[in-house]
């Protein structure tokens, strides 16, 4: 196989092309794991690709340990709030006077779901051997919550004014908690 | 926008200052975010609250404005700085002006925003499709939102319309609706938790569904009646004050349903009572109080069907979201589960 140019992706092999995306999903997450301030920066070229596997991750587990009538709505619902929810916070914040990219937004909001879905995993992965007192969850999900609305409290605040910050928070706090939620009750 | 012949017809916007205001000279800059909702013939240029310098203060620029000729230079000026007071209506008017967004976190800055909008306004037209089109339906601030929130647990003696009348927005009803959504649906889910055995119990989804039916449902249609009703007897009243009294009127609700979690059937019962009794009353009064010159009649038939509504939304939501344990108490009582949701209600 050739070396690949470095100028040149058209030639490249496939599984470097993945690589490559795979890695910046990587490095996306990892901000938003130690959200130092860099995480904006991080963020600032957007893609999609990270929330969709987090939300896809998410909703599987969900809908798996959901109730057998209820599966498929489970799953609707997870991927519903998600991108809807997230999009809709995005437009509250535009709305108010914000300025800020829409797609780059919904990334930010997107990726910022990872803890939650850390928790997701761990609390499926163990509650497979034995399943987990809710009083055992609260605590994990909480701390999780608090992850994911202080990963993404600097990005949207900073972008609106300062009278109307709480309203523009307010929502993505509202939109962690509804996931949230829904990791705890699975 | 039928200039301000209307405006003498319309009860619900009825301020003293009403009659000091000056003539329609603003209306034919009104603003496009307004122009979605057609019935809009109020005369926008008085209002009372929040706004420092009220209709007095610039009446006398205005006449000048319209029999000189010569001061071409204050007229200029004029506009922009009653112009602060004007632009309450929203539209392409952003309270908070694009300058400031870029100029980063001057705190200091946003104390004199008032002023600067005047200038800071952008004059560019938006088309529907574009965001920035819709913000004077979110031209509020956090002080805003939280005055207008207490104000609706409050059903003494006070027009809402009049406090929303020069800026009803959207935020707050959307939010407080999806907020009410989510706590509904989690309380729903608590209560069957408490009432079931604690290892079998599941969630269930489908309350999310249910509840965002019942509450956007209730909150859409009804004030979507309600606005066909009054235009076809010929009030000026928006749409929007319409969806924002009707979003603000369930705020309660949400610390009610959230009290609710307490699995005990009377002390339920007495907090959806509360907040039912409490909504209920903000929700007529202020709808009726405009309607009780000119017409009693319909008024009170208007405002019976909507406390009707509102008491069916309670009821549903006691019936239905919290009903909890009724079922291990028929059998412990003796009373035949089959004769069913009747005997719920009347249970303690």
């Amino acid at each position: 196989m050739n070396p690949p140019s470095s100028l040149n992706t058209l030639d490249e092999p496939v599984y470097q092309t993945i690589l490559r995306d795979i890695k910046t999903v990587g490095f996306k997450l990892y901000h938003v794991i130690l959200p130092r301030g860099k995480a904006v920066a991080a963020l600032r070229d957007w893609d999609l690709w990270g929330p969709l596997i987090l939300c896809l991750v998410m909703a599987i587990m969900l809908s798996t340990s959901a109730q057998d009538k209820q599966k498929a709505l489970a799953f609707a619902i997870v991927f519903v709030v998600i991108w809807c929810g997230s999009a809709i916070v995005t437009v509250n914040a535009q709305l108010l006077g914000g300025n800020l990219s829409f797609f780059q937004c919904v990334c930010v909001l997107g990726y910022c779901v990872f803890p939650l879905t850390i928790a997701t995993i761990v609390i499926f992965a163990v509650g497979t051997i034995k399943p987990l007192h809710i009083l055992i969850k609260l605590p994990i999900v909480a701390g999780c919550w608090f992850w994911s609305s202080f990963a993404s409290y600097g990005f949207l605040a900073s972008s609106v004014p300062d009278k109307r910050r709480i309203l523009a928070v307010y929502p993505v706090l509202l939109f962690y908690l509804v996931i949230a939620w829904l990791v705890v009750v699975q | 926008m039928s200039g301000g012949r209307q405006d003498e017809s319309n009860p619900f916007y009825s301020d003293l200052s009403f009659t000091n205001s000056p003539p329609q000279q603003n209306n034919n800059n009104s603003n496009q975010a307004q122009a979605i909702f057609t019935n809009t013939n109020i005369n926008y240029n008085d209002f009372t609250n929040s706004q420092p310098n009220p209709g007095v203060s610039y009446q006398p620029n205005l006449q000048f404005q319209e029999f000189s000729h010569t001061a071409v230079d204050i007229n200029q000026n004029v506009p922009l700085v009653g112009g602060s007071g004007d632009n309450k209506i929203g539209g392409g008017n952003s309270k908070v002006p694009e300058s400031d967004f870029y100029s980063g976190d001057n705190s200091g800055n946003s104390s004199n925003n008032n002023q600067n909008n005047a200038e800071g306004v952008d004059t560019k037209k938006y088309s529907f499709y574009q965001i920035p089109y819709y913000r004077g339906l979110f031209n509020v601030d956090t002080k805003e939102v939280g005055f207008r929130l207490i104000r609706s647990m409050l059903p003494i003696k006070f027009s809402f319309f009049n406090l929303i009348k020069e800026n009803p927005d959207l935020y707050g009803p959307f939010w407080v609706l999806t907020t009410l959504v989510f706590v509904i649906a989690v309380s729903a889910n608590l209560n069957e938790y408490f009432s079931s055995d604690h290892s079998k119990w599941q969630v269930d989804m489908q309350k999310i569904v249910y509840s965002a039916i019942a509450i956007y449902g209730y909150s859409f249609i009804v004030p979507l009646i309600l606005w066909g009703v009054f235009k076809w007897m010929k009030l000026g009243l928006r749409l929007l004050d319409m969806l924002c009294i009707y979003g603000y009127t369930l705020f309660i609700y949400i610390p009610a349903s959230i009290l609710c979690v307490v699995p005990l059937q009377l002390v339920q019962w007495i907090i959806v009572g509360i907040a039912a009794l409490v909504s209920g009353a903000f929700l007529v009064t202020n709808i009726f109080t405009p309607l009780k010159e000119d017409f009693t009649k319909r008024g009170i038939i208007i405002c019976a069907v909507i406390g009707a509504l509102h008491l069916g939304l309670a009821l549903l939501l006691k019936l239905y979201f919290f009903a909890n344990n009724t079922e291990n108490f028929d059998f412990s009582i003796g009373i035949n589960p089959a004769s069913s949701s009747s005997v719920h209600s009347s249970q303690k």
